[in-house]
Order: structure tokens, then C-alpha cells, then sequence
């Protein structure tokens, strides 16, 4: 069995989630830094409230790590499959709490049968585009997000960011194959 | 824009995600200080059962630095450790299925949202043969054994009693009587699992009265 490659703060995505998969706490621990606050504050915007989402955000970890032997490492493994977890607690803390609100409710009252409203998948998508874009860092976040947010042209970034435009044309698509890269290539969102 | 012409098809998609983002900046939270350690917490307490199995299987399966890999199908007790833990003073089991298990099966369960957590292969003590599995599922606050019958695990003198067994082979737990259905559950406390009560084990029962577990296990197996 090949050994735990000790992991640099600079590791590959890729080589986190092989990490986890391979045993390696410090891998966890490493993927809680970089991917934590994603999920928490997917958690926050789906629960509204801190307590829940700290309670939602400790368990997606420790489930992630006794399922690690169900992820298939890969560039784009983190954090779509931590953000799954992620989802599936928090419908279920719903659920939960859903039930539970309807057997306080008197029974002479109209009930509304209807389950509450799933998590909203465009919502978490896009704020897993975002935390990725976040994540890439200056200056290919920045332009990014001037180019296709604010819709700057080009030729205007890089002006404002005193740049070549072949650069700023490099910086682009090397982005955009970043993030390409994170997200597997899907299709939705 | 005119510069996305110069794009691919596939850098295109992502722009097109990227553009989907408008103009909002995600105001982020960060996680509270303290959460990874209360995580780390947890993550201890499953590796001291892990540990705690090496210890009575003697054969880890771990790489070199130390690191535990799961794999279901090697990580069995031994067998000798047990019937000699279970010759001796068994602690009697108490029944606790048959309460639970009405509240469970009224229609509210629906299999098919429900988490597989652990399972385990239900293999018999002296030929090592498959008659089934057993699967610990979570559906929202409630956790369940799911027994799944490849074959017939019966008892014509008796009953089929379903145990969890500690890892310490002395302390068992009854989940209560499994009659022969292709698929049948029972409520699991969670304190079980935390403290190590993982080992699957269905026996034959007479109906004696006495709620010991009568040392004659039909199948058994790990959840991991």
C-alpha cells in the first residue's frame, strides 16, 4: 500500500482529496481550510441561523471522512462532493424539522401537506462558482469578474490594471481552464 | 461581448457560469474558531474504534505511515476471541427493538432518501458463506439496521434474535427478533454505535425466558 504523502499547504486539489481518501487527517483538516467556509455559508444561507450551520458544517466533515473510502479522487472531487454532503444534512435537518413542527400544530388546523422547499440547486451552484473564482486569486479573479460581471472589456481591464492585453487574454483562459477544471465540465447552474 | 468569439465551446460554458454570478460579491462566513476542533473530536472518537478493532484483529491494514485504509471485506474479528469473550459471563441482553420499530414503519421512512452508513457482510461462524447484509441507514433523526436475507436465516425451534455485539466481546445489545423477511429494520440508538457496539450478530433463541444470548450465533458481521 503506497504511504501518505505528507501535504503542503500549497497542495493540488487533486492531492487533498487523494489524501482523504488514503486515511491522511491532515488532508481533511486541509480541505476544512480551504472548502470550510463554503459550507458553512452554504449552510448559513439555506438554515439562517449560526448554530445549525456550525452543527451542519461539523457533521458534513465528519461524514466526508467515514465515507472517504466512497471518493474518487480528482481534480474536481473537492469540494462538489463535500458540497453533496452538505445538501443532503441540511434537506434533512429541513425534513426533521419539518416534521417536527407538525406534530406541535394543533389537529384541528388546516394543515399545509406540502414538504418545505428543497435547497435551491442554482443557489448552491452559483455559490460554488463564486467561492471558486474567490479562490483563484488576483489577478485572474479580478478579471474575470470584470470581464464577464461587469462586462469591462478587455482592452479596458487592461488598461485599469496596467496590463498588456495578451496577458490579460492569457489570464482569461488559463482561468477559465481552472475553473473547468474544478467543476468537471458540468453543465448546470 | 465581442472577445468571447475568440473562446471555445467548453471556456464559453464557464464564462457563461461565471456571468451567471452578475455583479453580487458572496458576503462569506467563516466558520467560528473552535469548529475544527470539535470536529477533530469526533474524528478521534471513530479512530479509536478503528483502533480499537486492529487491536482484536491483530492484523491492521494500514500503509506504512500508520494511516487505516477501510476495507470492508478483510476486516473481520476473530472468531476464537469471541467465543471464548461470549463462553464466558455473557451480560444479558436487553429487548429494545420492539418498541421502537412500530414508530419506524409508519410510511414515514422513505428508503430511497435514506444514507447508507456502514454494512456489513453477515457471514455464518464455521463455513464463512454469505446469507446476507446488514446496513446501517440514517433517514434524518432516525438511524436504522436494515437486515437484508440473501438466504434463510431461521429458527424452527425458536427465534432469530438480532444483537449488537461491543468490540470489547462481552457487552451486547439486543435490537430484537428478526422473523425471516427479505428486508426487515430496526431503530438503532446512536450511543450504540459510539461506544463500539458494531458487531452485527443474529442467534438462535429458544423461547427459555432467559434473554441471555445463547452463544449460538447464526451469522455475524462488522459494520465499517
Amino acid at each position: 500500500m503506497r504511504s501518505v504523502r505528507p501535504l503542503s499547504p500549497d497542495a493540488s486539489d487533486a492531492e487533498v482529496a487523494e489524501g482523504i481518501a488514503e486515511g491522511s487527517p491532515e488532508a481533511l483538516r486541509l480541505a476544512f481550510e480551504r472548502w470550510g467556509t463554503l459550507i458553512y455559508t452554504v449552510a448559513i444561507r439555506a438554515l439562517g441561523n449560526a448554530h445549525d450551520a456550525e452543527e451542519i458544517t461539523q457533521q458534513v466533515f465528519v461524514a466526508a471522512w467515514s465515507s472517504r473510502h466512497l471518493l474518487r479522487p480528482g481534480p474536481d472531487a473537492l469540494p462538489r462532493w463535500l458540497v453533496g454532503i452538505t445538501t443532503n444534512r441540511i434537506a434533512e435537518l429541513r425534513r426533521s424539522r419539518f416534521r417536527a413542527d407538525r406534530r406541535t400544530v394543533a389537529v384541528a388546523q388546516q394543515l399545509d401537506s406540502t414538504p418545505p422547499p428543497g435547497i435551491d440547486d442554482k443557489v448552491v451552484n452559483k455559490l460554488v462558482v463564486a467561492y471558486e473564482l474567490e479562490r483563484l486569486g488576483p489577478p485572474r479573479s479580478d478579471i474575470l469578474r470584470m470581464a464577464y460581471g461587469n462586462d469591462v472589456p478587455l482592452k479596458e481591464i487592461a488598461a485599469q490594471l496596467d496590463m498588456p492585453l495578451n496577458t490579460v487574454k492569457s489570464h482569461l483562459r488559463r482561468g477559465l481552464a481552472e475553473l473547468r477544471q474544478r467543476f468537471g465540465g458540468d453543465n448546470h447552474g | 461581448m465581442d472577445d468571447d468569439q475568440e473562446l471555445t465551446q467548453n471556456e464559453q460554458e464557464i464564462a457563461q457560469r461565471v456571468r451567471a454570478l452578475g455583479e453580487e460579491r458572496i458576503d462569506w462566513m467563516t466558520p467560528p474558531v473552535g469548529l475544527w476542533s470539535r470536529i477533530e473530536i469526533d474524528l478521534g472518537r471513530e479512530r479509536a474504534a478503528a483502533d480499537d478493532v486492529h487491536d482484536i484483529v491483530g492484523d491492521p491494514v494500514s500503509d506504512s505511515a500508520g494511516n487505516s485504509r477501510p476495507t470492508p471485506s478483510r476486516r473481520r474479528l476473530s472468531r476464537r476471541a469471541l467465543v471464548a469473550a461470549l463462553g464466558g459471563g455473557i451480560a444479558a441482553g436487553v429487548a429494545i427493538g420492539a418498541l421502537g420499530r412500530g414508530a419506524l414503519d409508519q410510511g414515514v421512512l422513505d428508503q430511497g432518501d435514506a444514507r447508507t452508513l456502514r454494512t456489513a457482510e453477515l457471514r455464518t461462524l464455521t463455513t464463512d458463506q454469505i446469507l446476507g447484509q446488514a446496513i446501517l441507514r440514517e433517514l434524518g433523526e432516525d438511524l436504522y439496521l436494515q437486515i437484508v436475507a440473501n438466504e434463510p436465516i431461521v429458527y424452527a425451534a425458536g427465534i432469530v434474535e438480532v444483537w449488537l455485539i461491543n468490540l470489547d466481546g462481552q457487552r451486547m445489545v439486543s435490537l430484537g427478533v428478526y422473523q425471516g423477511e427479505e428486508s426487515a429494520r430496526f431503530p438503532v440508538p446512536p450511543v450504540l454505535l459510539r461506544q463500539g457496539f458494531i458487531l452485527v450478530d443474529l442467534s438462535r433463541e429458544l423461547l427459555d425466558g432467559d434473554n441471555n444470548h445463547s452463544g449460538d450465533s447464526i451469522v455475524r458481521g462488522e459494520l465499517s
